[in-house]
């Protein structure tokens, strides 16, 4: 089963509700999805330990709620729903687990992408990344989105829930920030 | 405006991120073994008459125009009666409230109306005076 085979949505509903075929649904679905949503996830926590915690937790919290997909929408869009809300609460209770410290995420993320084996960007590729961990997590999320994966905005605002028109604003002023904070250093 | 597009265009979007060797082909054969050892989702197969698709046709028979309005019409019917009972009962109780709020108005002052009179009468004793006795 390949990925064209997972656009008919009440097809998927199915296959996922039937006790006889419902695990190798499910399986097939994490083999198609699964490098999609990962980079999803690595762009915004960077460490790929952590991306591969959160990647997990997304597919076993799909897998419990299973029976919530009601073939609605697409399930790669339900899939990434999962995955940003997995993401931004391993973000929030990081942010509370060092509450008080003087480190905060975007200084961890200078100090880790110096240290990281699997980062192989340049400067200016370590710049940009560090530009963009200074946005606001789903300012950050707009901008991955649009920036790196060129997803349309119809197609975020159905995985944020956020109109389309607040989409284009969020990302236009992230572009600013970033490009301002580049050229700051430079 | 134009150097900073300039810097987004040079750095490009390249993903300088990389994954260990054999990553995603590990991670599924892990998922695929977690997922065995955990139960089938509580209600999984119940649901499957319930399946959300396309009102079926019934069989050697196509359904009409009129057959496939009928449900529209009766949402439209039942959404008519709703309106036309809840402006009847709310009707009674906006004229009640519009009466009060007029008489409110007639009586209530307003602190720049008190002022105003105060000027009117030189002493708040006078004012009292004057408008009891009205």
């Amino acid at each position: 089963m390949n990925k064209n085979d997972f656009k008919d949505n009440q097809e998927v509903f199915r296959l996922l509700n039937d006790p006889a075929t419902c695990k190798s649904t499910f399986s097939n679905i994490v083999r198609t999805f699964q490098q999609r949503l990962y980079w999803h996830i690595r762009k915004m926590v960077s460490v790929h330990d952590d991306a591969n915690d959160i990647l997990q937790n997304t597919f076993i919290k799909a897998w419990k709620n299973i029976l919530k997909y009601r073939g609605d929408a697409n399930i790669l869009t339900w899939l990434y729903r999962i995955a940003t809300n997995e993401t931004l609460d391993y973000l929030n209770s990081s942010y509370s687990k060092h509450a008080g410290e003087s480190v905060d995420f975007e200084t961890n993320l200078s100090s880790h992408l110096n240290n990281d084996p699997l980062f192989e960007g340049d400067e200016l590729e370590k710049l940009l990344q560090k530009a963009i961990a200074s946005l606001p997590d789903k300012q950050r999320l707009v901008f991955n989105m649009r920036y790196f994966d060129e997803m349309p905005y119809a197609e975020m605002s159905e995985i944020l829930g956020t109109s389309e028109s607040a989409l284009k604003t969020s990302y236009h002023l992230a572009v600013k920030k970033v490009e301002k904070y580049i050229l700051s250093i430079r | 405006m134009k150097k900073e597009n300039n810097i987004l265009e040079q750095i490009g979007k390249k993903n300088p991120y990389k994954v260990p060797e054999n990553y995603f082909e590990d991670f599924a054969n892990n998922m695929d073994k977690l997922i065995d050892s955990m139960p089938l989702p509580e209600g999984i197969g119940e649901n499957l008459e319930e399946t959300p698709v396309a009102e079926t046709k019934p069989a050697g028979k196509s359904l009409s125009l009129v057959d496939k309005l009928k449900p529209l019409m009766r949402v439209a019917a039942v959404v008519a009666i709703l309106s036309g009972t809840s402006y009847l009962a709310v009707q009674p109780i906006i004229e009640q409230a519009k009466n009060e709020q007029m008489m409110m108005a007639e009586i209530e002052f307003t602190e720049e109306d008190y002022q105003y009179l105060l000027d009117d009468y030189e002493t708040e004793d006078m004012y009292y005076i004057l408008t009891d006795n009205q």
